[in-house]
């Protein structure tokens, strides 16, 4: 069982939507040891196929864009399992439905945060806009911090 | 005149709406599928250079970019007019499978398996995914596992799950290690077990959806997939072929000449395509692609548990299977072929050989290439100026070939569930079902900000609005 589990998801297409896989690999290169308890996935989208990887592990940590903060803030909250929004599913999931999805599938939902980058521009582009891209060092502290409390925690 | 307007459908890829046209006694007389969002990647593509095409061309959908990567591919290399190295071709086969297996996973499991489980007149805020796991966790369970297997393949090969770039023209970038094909062989024996279970359950299923057997796009139609010259089932190449309701060939073209006999009209009230046999005209040279239309073609997979699946796939309907109901069986068998054969491929000679690629320069101005897509017949074709660069595009997407039959199937689905203005939560609910049941892959518009509503519109005869659910 990894000790976390570090998933940045978003569409690299879409300007700064795509910070959470920015991070992810951000992070993903400070931690090259394969042996790492810490396990790192970049991605479009969460959906149902991630639910058995989220179950085996200790924390998770989910990164991505926001429509609510201001653009370049940083903000890390607790995500709880939550009831499934049935109108809203296709073939992606919000961070709450996939902890449930876990726990009913495989039988646990860990206890998890959400790391949310305030967006300035979802335009067709592959690049960040200057105050996001200035945000991608202080997310990752803010989940490099995460990592070592629970890295402590289960020592 | 009255009209239901059900904007948009639920549990698809994509958005589009529905609107059902009342007379004036309140009974159905038409119904049409409206696709609402605009891609544009015909002309996105003018001016690029041609090796960028499988690259560009996977950015079409997030759920079937393979399929794009293998049509464009091939389209490139007719372009550069060159034979792919016979590992490259089974490579790009393995991932092509691949792409099929998950493909049909998310929407058998995932946007279908609800309405088999739970029934179609079961409560809507239980009808997905989270009603099937509280329901039969180990469904759940087994769609995700399934639609994992695909994934990881595609990951292995390309370097990851959506987007891979691996497909190039002449070949494939990379050949296989043998960490990887053993990593996938290791897989095969979970997905088997598997898809064999759910064929298994699906079965015992059937004889509760006798009404919707008899009544989702149920009726004679020409038929169009790709076919090999021995009958077997075909995916990457063969011939394009059309038969007829009763199995007759109709027609038997190379991909290169498609545009003698596939027309392609365009409706104004939607942006779909409705492609069409032109030798019958428009709309009568109606057609159907995809699983049905591939099991119905072929006389054999070629692989014994899938051979076993299609004999009794067959006694169905004792002659050709009509019913687009059965799509969802169809999915199923080809799940299992496609395990099947990608464990014969990994275990095929030569299959680790460094020489995967073919090199050379552009040797015809165009190139068409053609696949079997999840949802049916796909077609790419480039023209290319001297120094390489794409001067027109034309694309078919596989859901398009299905517009018309699905038009047709939604006004014969709606005229025997919704009779009058009330319509029921169940009729509502059969209306969306027998488009799932194509499995329309609009996806290339999903992704649009917030909730996918279920929204029904109800006017009377002088276009009063008289009824609105939204939910």
């Amino acid at each position: 069982m990894a000790d976390v589990l570090v998933i940045g998801y978003g569409n690299p297409l879409r300007g700064d939507d795509g910070v959470g896989p920015v991070i992810a690999e951000e992070i993903a290169k400070k931690i090259c040891d394969p042996q790492s308890k810490v396990q790192v996935v970049a991605c479009h989208q969460l959906n149902p196929e991630l639910a058995e990887a989220v179950a085996d592990t200790r924390e998770v940590i989910f990164v991505d864009a926001s429509v609510e903060l201001k653009p370049g803030d940083v903000r890390i909250s607790s995500v709880k399992p939550d009831q499934f929004s049935p109108a809203g599913f296709t073939h992606s999931m919000k961070p709450s439905a996939l902890l449930a999805t876990a726990s009913e599938l495989f039988g646990q939902a860990p206890p998890a945060k959400a790391v949310a980058i305030g967006a300035a521009s979802f335009d067709i582009g592959m690049t960040l806009t200057p105050e996001v891209r200035a945000a991608v060092r202080l997310a990752t502290e803010v989940i490099e911090k995460e990592i070592a409390r629970c890295l402590r925690s289960n020592a | 005149m009255p009209t239901i307007t059900i904007d948009p459908i639920t549990r698809i890829e994509g958005h589009s709406r529905v609107s059902i046209h009342l007379d004036k006694s309140g009974m159905v007389q038409d119904a049409q599928l409206h696709v609402t969002q605009f891609r544009g990647f015909e002309k996105l593509c003018q001016g690029r250079p041609f090796y960028e095409m499988p690259a560009l061309m996977a950015r079409i959908c997030g759920i079937c970019p393979v399929s794009h990567l293998i049509a464009s591919a091939k389209a490139c290399d007719a372009l550069l007019a060159v034979r792919i190295p016979e590992t490259a071709e089974r490579l790009r086969r393995i991932m092509h499978l691949a792409q099929i297996i998950q493909s049909h996973a998310l929407s058998f499991f995932y946007l279908c398996s609800p309405d088999f489980l739970l029934g179609m007149d079961s409560d809507p805020a239980h009808r997905n995914l989270f009603g099937v796991a509280a329901h039969s966790p180990q469904l759940a369970r087994d769609g995700v596992q399934l639609r994992k297997f695909g994934q990881e393949i595609i990951r292995i090969l390309g370097g990851k799950r959506i987007h891979p770039a691996w497909i190039v023209p002449g070949g494939v970038s990379n050949p296989l290690k043998a960490e990887d094909r053993d990593a996938i062989l290791k897989m095969v024996p979970e997905a088997l077990e598997i898809a064999q279970r759910t064929l298994t359950w699906f079965k015992r299923q059937l004889e509760n959806f006798r009404e919707e057997i008899r009544v989702f796009a149920n009726f004679p139609s020409h038929f169009l997939a790709l076919a090999k010259d021995d009958g077997g089932l075909a995916f990457y190449k063969g011939w394009i072929r059309i038969v007829d309701a009763d199995g007759e060939i109709v027609n038997n073209f190379e991909a290169r000449d498609y545009q003698e006999y596939i027309g392609e009209a365009v409706e104004p009230n939607s942006y779909l395509k409705s492609p069409f046999y032109k030798p019958l005209g428009y709309p009568q040279g109606m057609y159907r692609v995809g699983p049905l239309a591939r099991l119905n073609m072929a006389r054999h997979c070629g692989t014994p548990l899938a051979d076993q699946e299609l004999a009794e796939f067959r006694e169905l309907e004792r002659r050709f299977v009509l019913s687009s109901f059965y799509y969802h069986y169809a999915r199923l068998i080809e799940i299992l072929f496609s395990i099947e054969r990608i464990e014969w491929l990994l275990n095929s000679e030569g299959i680790l050989s460094d020489h995967v690629r073919a090199y050379a320069g552009p040797n015809e101005y165009e190139g068409v290439g053609v696949a079997e897509a999840p949802r049916g017949t796909l077609i790419h074709h480039y023209k290319i100026n001297p120094n390489g660069l794409i001067q027109t595009a034309n694309l078919i997407i596989a859901t398009s070939h299905n517009n018309l039959a699905m038009n047709r199937g939604l006004t014969q689905v709606a005229k025997h569930f919704i009779k009058g203005r009330v319509v029921p939560e169940g009729a509502l609910n059969r209306v969306e079902a027998v488009i799932r049941a194509f499995d329309p892959c609009l996806s290339c518009s999903t992704h649009a900000d917030g909730r996918m509503m279920l929204n029904v519109q109800v006017f009377s005869s002088d276009g009063e609005l008289i009824n609105e659910v939204n939910r």
